[in-house]
């Protein structure tokens, strides 16, 4: 098998494999339909290119996470120059008064909508955690994704579950 | 009721409904392709440019009776190969591959920022020369007549409003720059 046929084939397999994480990811990082299409489109892109590098020293679920998250980031930096976008931290969100919250204001709203409304208020780098988290990813995977310390990412991730526990007990389960 | 959410969230948000991507390896390939294109083709329009003003100027050097003037069109003829260089190492590099960590992306995009900031050096470099050649042209045409005087004083005043709105320009972009890394260096921050 020549490699652009491997790499053919592996895309093929990790597109079907994780297209719909990869969909999920693209919504955390856009809100408009039209742009998120373009960076799903870009995130394609960018696995095809480069499983044509995979050397199978990490597992495909980590490469494929990561190539995403990495061409999210980029697409968010590049959004940023036309649309100021500034998250917050999850430091910041959880001294954040939930009152000021548009989507308690809102009243009952669906649980996925009060999920995906934290998740895009955080800043892009505890975003990805997040997004690597509710994906199912221990903190081992997240942290070699990410770059960041096995105790960062598990820091960063019992703030997380503190955050979404508090804001899901206060607002009710749906 | 507060249950704790990681299973239920988790569930709830990989159970989101998704259109499962159709895209191919061979439209991949197509997409791969157009950006390749799209890339290459705003180098090949600034060398065009650039060849085109060799050219130009060639003939200018060739054709005028003045000497003075022959100088400086060669002056200008020898600065478009810098030019022509200048415009193709502004491509932009290559992304990170796959291997990259977040904060290796976040690097690259400081670094690739920071490469849009005014390089004042590399203007002078630029500039320096193309002004030199221009003031020797206009010393070999030099009005003798007051008709010449109108028709040569226009060009003057444009170009010195050309310039004044590109040193504006330059400072613009300056703090633009300054802007958009301050704001990488906070992701940054924020990330570790």
């Amino acid at each position: 098998m020549d490699r652009a046929a491997g790499q053919d084939e592996r895309y093929t397999a990790a597109a079907a494999e994780f297209g719909g994480a990869i969909e999920r990811l693209a919504r955390a990082y856009e809100l408009d339909a039209e742009p998120r299409r373009d960076l799903i489109q870009d995130i394609h892109v960018a696995l095809w290119r480069s499983l044509g590098a995979f050397d199978g020293r990490c597992s495909l679920r980590t490469w494929v996470y990561r190539v995403a998250h990495n061409t999210a980031a980029s697409h968010v930096q590049k959004r940023r120059r036309s649309r100021p976008e500034r998250g917050v931290t999850l430091e910041a969100l959880e001294a954040h008064a939930d009152t000021d919250n548009p989507e308690a204001k809102a009243g009952e709203r669906h649980a996925l909508d009060r999920l995906m409304a934290i998740i895009q208020a955080l800043a892009p780098p505890d975003r990805q955690v997040a997004l690597l988290y509710l994906e199912d990813l221990d903190a081992a995977a997240i942290g070699e994704i990410t770059g960041l310390s096995a105790g960062a990412v598990a820091v960063k991730i019992h703030r997380l579950k503190a955050l979404l526990a508090r804001r899901f007990a206060e607002g009710g389960r749906a | 009721m507060s249950q704790p959410p990681d299973d239920h969230l988790k569930a709830l948000w990989q159970g989101q409904d998704t259109d499962t991507p159709t895209m191919t390896a061979q439209a991949v390939r197509m997409l791969v392709n157009d950006y390749q294109m799209a890339a290459r083709q705003k180098a090949f329009v600034g060398l065009g440019i650039c060849i085109f003003g060799a050219v130009f100027f060639g003939w200018c050097a060739w054709v005028t009776p003045i000497a003075l003037v022959r100088v400086g069109d060669l002056m200008m003829l020898a600065w478009t190969p810098v030019m022509a260089w200048i415009v193709w190492r502004q491509q932009p590099a290559s992304t990170p591959g796959g291997e990259a960590s977040t904060m290796g992306l976040i690097d690259f995009h400081r670094a690739q920022v920071a490469r849009e900031a005014p390089n004042l050096r590399l203007i002078a470099a630029i500039l320096l020369p193309l002004f030199t050649g221009m003031a020797v042209i206009l010393a070999g045409v030099w009005p003798k007549t007051h008709r010449m005087y109108v028709q040569i004083l226009p060009i003057l005043l444009l170009l010195a409003i050309w310039l004044v709105v590109y040193v504006l320009q330059l400072r613009r972009q300056n703090r633009r720059v300054a802007d958009r890394l301050r704001e990488i260096d906070a992701l940054r921050g924020k990330a570790q």
